[in-house]
């Protein structure tokens, strides 16, 4: 471990020494990033960055009291301090307030690190990104600007400890690229965008992902009003885990103690069809959102969410979990040093189905509305399930696109569209969308669309 | 406490132009944060922190290279400007013009936090007025965080200065349920400068106005659907000026040819009743500041003046590639973000109907009294909002309420579309989400829109 940590976890346990306090925690995050953005074959910007910060919280008599810095000065870390102390005291007592005391990381068996952020040279770095560029335009001649080609990668580290337990860490790398074009045809413009992060470098498809980026874009070009009735409906994969992202929260046993989950109450209940499982499970070897221990040190584990449409349990952080008398399941998840542990999935997956998503999207008898990507997914509500949301996508019959489509809305609440399940695909891959997110493309018998 | 000598600045900014480049900055900052989130009538979190940085940069034509850190150690600093000077290969293009002041980090502005007790008990108060209001609320949450920032800026054309920034914002959530509908509410205001929040914006009023809104909401029917005129009122804010149209004004999407207003100065881009001004000196509003991120002081931008197009919104970098003037919103969410253009506080200018004669001339339509959330594609200007209290209008009246509603239209054609303009102006603090989040205010008068597809349930 870096000398400086270690000797900055010191000093504050010797400060920390010196306060009554039945339990507290230390959590230190590093971040170091890269990103280039490429245009027009050029480097158009170039950022990197070192970043590090610290958390301490306290826990005295049932009272926490949460702070954070990132100077390490002596002076910085015992203003700090005497502020936690300030909280600690304006804190009303809560009996369900919880630290660990131990601490007993998950084992998962993650493949060798790929270390390429430091391995390879930023010089072969651009050449992927000219490489995808020159991809996007080949796909098609309507594409005719890029709006935004990116690549980034990050080394993150964290350092965390309570009172009695020793130093644990944990260290991921992450790689990525993303890209924003914008395809022509006469006075129509259309924007398409995807992007691809992975552990390794080497498993992104820059052929693949330049494929989906143009086609994105022009494949929208000339898109026409949809007609407002029901439609039985494809969600594309990367829009069902934009929904399942938004609703995962419907899923916190903290929201649902809070009354602000409409899943309150329905444990045991039949919520979903009996063809749709979901699992949080924090232990997947190689997958982005794995991990060894949460934000409060609680060890990883698999939770089964919902079980062929019945559902079987929520996330749980310390506190939620003290409040019913039950275990974490360790989703008290920290996204940096200056946020608190709140409830997130780790990675949130859906049971993948039989159907490939062309025979996902092939029905005879009538029309069949594919959704690309949705807007405003923000605005929906996070307590009842009910969403609005502007779509584009493609209007098909018998499996081949009659018109692109856009102009419209679908509405519905999301509780209800698990019910409406037509069928699921197989064509699984990972979001990573605060959660990570794992899943299919999915088809619904029934989606209502406001539009023309 | 740190202090960066002047002679130090001049050679950092100096070492970032060694092997290329016209121009360089750097970006330094100071935040103390206080947050609490208070929910079941009992404070949930209560945080505080602090958080300094820097940001170095390199601008060459249109190409920008930059680093940031929060290690601030002089060691630390001549290192990240020699691995941002390496990336050029060019060598020396430019001389930087020498810092005459010296960047003192000593922060005047530290929280003290025992003047948040009495918010505590205020907070308390309040919330359980609202569960006390009706058995249907089911949960109301206050939250209130305040942040102090001062940043300091400095560049290779000799400038320095310096900016202390002090925002407050509260903000109430209710839920309220009725049998299996669910229905949430909220108001949030927010202000710059060292008012009290709680004297501008009594909690009272601001809680009496959620649950007044989520338990009639619960009422309410579903919205009819289809294409068909819609009223927004002064009050709704104006989330769709700066989403819809707004965004189509930065300088950065009109250089890269992205914006659908590109190459447009001086074509009627709305109809003639449509002013619409960016202006970030407005003392107190949510998006206002003396200096903007790159140094340069906001100013009143006309982007749009009765239907014509003016001006664009611009940062250094796009001011200088498009040669338009710096209009001083050039901004970033923090140390970790270089300066684009962005708004400051936006709205459609006040013009000559009033309201009531407004909502008089629709047959029949929507009045949408609270807008909500809300997305936009700039390429094309598409967007959807929701609307978070509406109602149909019947022969010129106010009518049933709606819920679960949202419009969607296209931002050019909406601007065109304007058939009436009010006269009561009322600005709405927000956060601003392009790449990364910074505070802004919008605002418009009461404004008839001749159509629009709602959506719904």
């Amino acid at each position: 471990m870096d000398k400086i940590i270690k000797e900055t976890f010191n000093y504050i346990e010797s400060e920390l020494e010196r306060i009554p306090t039945d339990n507290w925690d230390i959590f230190y995050m590093q971040d170091q990033s890269r990103q280039i953005s490429f245009r027009n074959k050029e480097v158009e910007d170039f950022k990197e960055s070192v970043e590090d910060g610290i958390a301490i919280r306290l826990l005295h008599e049932n009272r926490l009291s949460n702070v954070f810095c990132n100077s390490f000065e002596k002076e910085s870390i015992n203003k700090a301090i005497d502020k936690a102390k300030f909280i600690l005291k304006m804190m009303p007592p809560d009996e369900n307030f919880a630290m660990n005391d131990t601490i007993s990381p998950a084992k998962i068996k993650h493949s060798e690190k790929d270390w390429s952020f430091y391995d390879v040279g930023i010089p072969e770095k651009i050449k992927n990104l000219s490489y995808l560029e020159d991809k996007i335009f080949s796909e098609n001649k309507a594409v005719t600007k890029v709006e935004h080609l990116g690549f980034a990668e990050s080394h993150g580290k964290i350092f965390y400890r309570t009172k009695q337990s020793e130093i644990f860490s944990e260290e991921s790398l992450i790689y990525g690229f993303d890209g924003d074009v914008i395809a022509e045809d006469g006075a129509e413009a259309e924007s398409g965008s995807d992007y691809s992060y992975k552990r390794n470098l080497n498993d992104i498809d820059l052929d693949l992902l330049g494929q989906r980026i143009a086609y994105n874009a022009y494949s929208m070009l000339n898109a026409k009003p949809l007609k407002s009735k029901n439609y039985k409906t494809v969600l594309n994969n990367d829009v069902v885990a934009g929904f399942l992202s938004f609703f995962s929260s419907l899923f916190s046993a903290e929201n649902v103690q809070n009354k602000k989950s409409v899943l309150d109450g329905k444990i045991g209940e039949k919520i979903a069809s009996e063809k749709f499982s979901l699992v949080d499970d924090g232990l997947i070897p190689d997958s982005l959102g794995s991990l060894a221990f949460d934000g409060e040190g609680s060890t990883s584990t698999k939770t089964s969410l919902i079980k062929n449409g019945e559902l079987k349990q929520f996330l749980y952080n310390l506190k939620a979990a003290a409040k019913e008398g039950v275990m974490s399941t360790g989703n008290g998840i920290r996204s940096s040093y200056y946020s608190t542990p709140i409830i997130k999935p780790s990675n949130l997956i859906v049971s993948p189905g039989k159907h490939s998503y062309d025979q996902l999207c092939l029905d005879e008898s009538k029309d069949l509305l594919v959704i690309n990507s949705v807007m405003g997914m923000h605005t929906s509500n996070r307590v009842n399930g009910d969403f609005s949301l502007g779509a584009t996508g493609y209007l098909m019959k018998n499996g081949t696109i009659v018109s692109p489509v856009k102009q419209f809305t679908i509405a519905g609440n999301f509780i209800q569209l698990l019910c409406e399940i037509f069928e699921i695909g197989n064509d699984v891959d990972s979001f990573p969308f605060g959660g990570n997110i794992i899943c299919p493309s999915i088809c619904f018998n029934s989606i209502s669309v406001s539009g023309a | 406490m740190t202090i960066f000598d002047s002679s130090f600045l001049s050679k950092l900014i100096d070492i970032l132009l060694s092997k290329g480049g016209q121009y360089s900055d750097v970006y330094i900052e100071d935040e103390d944060l206080f947050s609490i989130i208070y929910e079941n009538n009992t404070i949930r979190t209560m945080k505080s922190g602090n958080e300094r940085g820097i940001h170095l940069r390199v601008i060459n034509g249109d190409k920008s290279y930059s680093s940031y850190s929060n290690d601030l150690s002089q060691t630390n600093l001549e290192n990240l400007a020699e691995n941002i000077a390496d990336s050029f290969s060019s060598g020396r293009i430019c001389q930087a013009i020498n810092v005459a002041k010296n960047i003192n980090l000593a922060s005047n502005c530290s929280i003290d936090l025992a003047r948040y007790e009495s918010y505590i008990s205020d907070f308390s108060n309040a919330s359980k007025k609202i569960y006390s209001v009706s058995p249907k609320i089911c949960q109301a949450t206050l939250s209130y965080s305040q942040t102090f920032k001062k940043v300091w800026i400095a560049n290779s054309e000799g400038l320095s200065c310096s900016d202390d920034r002090q925002y407050s914002r509260y903000m109430i959530n209710a839920v309220a349920k009725d049998g299996e509908i669910t229905e949430t509410a909220y108001e949030g205001p927010g202000i710059t400068g060292s008012k009290n929040i709680f004297d501008q914006y009594p909690i009272d009023l601001t809680s009496e106005k959620v649950v007044k809104r989520v338990l009639s909401t619960l009422d309410a029917k579903p919205a009819p659907l289809g294409k068909m005129p819609v009223v927004m009122m002064g009050e709704a804010g104006g989330t769709m000026i700066h989403e819809a149209c707004g965004h189509a004004f930065e300088a950065d999407f009109i250089y890269k040819d992205t914006s659908i207003f590109g190459n447009k100065v001086g074509q009627k881009i709305a109809a003639e009743n449509v002013t619409v001004i960016d202006d970030g000196a407005i003392s107190g509003l949510y998006g206002s500041y003396k200096y903007d991120d790159e140094g340069v002081a906001p100013e009143k931008t006309i982007l749009i003046e009765n239907g014509i197009l003016k001006s664009y919104i611009s940062d250094r970098l796009s001011a200088k590639l498009l040669n338009i003037p710096l209009t001083g919103n050039g901004r970033r969410e923090s140390f970790r973000s270089k300066p684009i253009p962005r708004m400051s506080n936006t709205f459609i200018e006040d013009h000559d109907t009033n309201s009531a004669e407004i909502l008089s001339s629709v047959n029949e339509g929507i009045l949408v009294k609270r807008m909500g959330g809300g997305q936009v594609d700039i390429t094309n200007g598409e967007f959807i909002f929701e609307i978070s209290e509406g109602y149909v209008i019947k022969n010129g009246k106010i009518s049933d309420q709606i819920r679960g509603a949202s419009m969607i239209g296209n931002g050019p054609d909406v601007l065109n579309d304007i058939e009436m303009v009010g006269n009561d102006k009322d600005f709405m603090p927000g956060v601003c989400g392009k790449y990364d989040h910074v505070p802004v205010s919008d605002a418009q008068p009461t404004i008839k829109i001749k159509q629009m597809t709602i959506g719904g349930r």
